[in-house]
């Protein structure tokens, strides 16, 4: 489980601790389905939004 | 009455842009104090544009079917020297100085913009209680949400102020209002119509379609404001296939994916119709439901947190929803964004599978029919269920994939209220889906579920 009040002090969100609070069963219930999908995932997935280059220029 | 009943009226000569854009603004005016629509009506340049449009048909000029239609536009929708609000007080005093490319399609099309529609703040939400314009109204019971984002421009639609108004759609945001509200909304898929000057939400996910009276209604719209636009960098070069449905659809042998965990009565209903055109129903369980709605949340809570920073100084400016969500997208680590995007990847791969086996696919468009406004939870299968996660279970899915999907007005819950059927297809595939969805609608008949005063 993550330490969300700190992740939010360090990042100087400026949400106070009590909005952290109210906010962090949503992000824990969300990792909780992510969390397990994600370690299973082949070493190579690529993101499904990746970088195109620009068209080759071709002279 | 439809947008191509007032078309056909529109061209026999039975009545008028003007007479039309008239009506429009009386029923605005009459309606929009208990519904809460609109936060701008654009009456004066409506009656203007009107008559210039009357003026082209009397020339001859016929610019097609929404030539003189009176239509909305979400308050999202950058318009030229019209507020444009994003339904949020950070946006309080925009008005650009251009027009988004939807904008500037209908108005090649020859409609006829009436005004801006209430939104839920900042298109993040799905009820439109808005806290700085005031909470949408539903018109079957203005007690209960209008379901969001485009909250106000179901409402528009069917409370009868306007024949069509433009929606963006990010996890439901068309097709939940629809479905709550009893009218058609379509989430094209993604690149089909260009999101150049909508605010963006999330890059990947932002849909831009209409909310309509009627299936063929939608087709409609669609047409005319999908295409390739440069301007949008996800803007697909895919040439626009004619999607309007015939008057008389078949679709015998078609195979029409039944969602197996969707156990309400929208869905078997629907399947029993289905069955009675002629179509082949197919059990399927979606893959990765679950992951799939997850990938969808968190993406976009780290997007729209990363579009809204430069503002998160104004925290007293965002209200309490909307701020709790930018705030959860702002302690998301940047791995776990990267890595949802490979879920994606894989959960887009699963769900390809699907479609070797079907044509298209019923959910019920939302589990449940709108809730009360300021109501937090609801029950589902014994479970009460966060009102946001519950009304995206079927849709959020679609804006992962990409895929279009359309919701339909499909009967009445035990208290009277509007629900809505799903039906989604392959990419690009709208003629596909509409086409099913036109003759769902034609077996219930177009005015099956319509609000009346």
């Amino acid at each position: 489980m993550r330490n969300w009040k700190t992740i939010a002090n360090g990042f100087g969100t400026g949400a106070s601790g009590a909005e952290v609070e109210q906010i962090a069963p949503a992000l824990e219930a969300l990792e909780a389905v992510l969390r397990p999908a994600i370690a299973a995932l082949p070493q190579g997935t690529e993101p499904a939004v990746v970088f195109a280059p620009p068209p080759e220029d071709v002279r | 009455m439809t947008m191509q009943e007032a078309g056909r009226l529109l061209r026999a000569g039975k009545c008028s842009s003007l007479e039309l854009t008239q009506e429009s603004l009386v029923r605005i005016r009459r309606l929009n104090p208990k519904l809460n629509a609109f936060i701008t009506v654009t009456a004066d340049s409506a009656l203007a544009r009107a008559r210039s449009m009357d003026r082209e048909l009397a020339e001859g000029r016929d610019r097609g079917p929404l030539h003189g239609i009176p239509v909305a536009l979400k308050d999202v929708f950058a318009t030229r020297g019209v507020l444009t609000t994003c339904g949020s007080r950070i946006f309080a005093d925009h008005v650009p100085d251009y027009d988004a490319a939807v904008v500037e399609r209908l108005d090649q099309a020859g409609a006829v913009v009436a005004g801006k529609t209430n939104m839920h703040e900042l298109a993040y939400g799905i009820t439109s209680a808005n806290p700085h314009y005031g909470a949408v109204r539903n018109p079957w019971d203005t007690d209960r949400v209008a379901g969001g984002s485009s909250g106000g421009s179901a409402v528009a639609v069917a409370a009868g102020m306007v024949f069509m108004a433009m929606g963006s759609d990010t996890g439901g945001s068309i097709r939940i209002p629809a479905s709550f509200c009893g009218v058609a909304g379509l989430k094209p898929t993604y690149g089909r119509v260009s999101r150049y000057g909508v605010l963006p939400l999330d890059f990947s996910l932002d849909h831009i379609g209409p909310v309509t009276r009627s299936v063929r209604d939608a087709a409609l719209a669609l047409e005319a404001v999908a295409g390739h636009d440069p301007r949008d960098p996800a803007s697909s070069r895919n040439p626009v296939a004619a999607c309007v449905p015939a008057g008389s659809v078949g679709l015998d042998g078609l195979r029409v994916g039944i969602e197996q965990t969707d156990s309400s009565p929208v869905l078997q209903r629907a399947a029993e119709t289905a069955g009675k055109l002629g179509m082949r129903l197919v059990p399927v369980t979606l893959p990765g439901l679950e992951e799939i709605n997850a990938v969808g949340r968190l993406l976009l809570l780290v997007e729209a947190a990363a579009v809204l920073e430069s503002s998160m100084a104004r925290r007293a400016d965002f209200g309490g929803d909307v701020l709790a969500l930018l705030d959860q997208g702002r302690l998301i680590p940047a791995t776990d964004y990267v890595n949802a995007q490979r879920l994606r990847r894989v959960l887009c791969e699963q769900f390809a599978a699907v479609w070797r086996d079907v044509d298209c696919l019923f959910t019920s468009a939302t589990p449940m029919p709108a809730p009360k406004i300021g109501q937090p939870a609801v029950e589902l299968n014994g479970r009460s269920v966060d009102v946001r996660l519950a009304a995206t279970r079927f849709t959020r899915p679609f804006n992962v994939l990409g895929v279009p999907a359309v919701s339909i007005p499909w009967g009445l819950s035990p208290e009277g209220l509007p629900l809505g059927l799903q039906i989604a297809g392959r990419s690009f595939d709208e003629a596909g889906i509409l086409a099913v969805a036109a003759a769902m609608e034609d077996s219930a008949g177009v005015d099956a579920v319509r609000w009346r005063e």
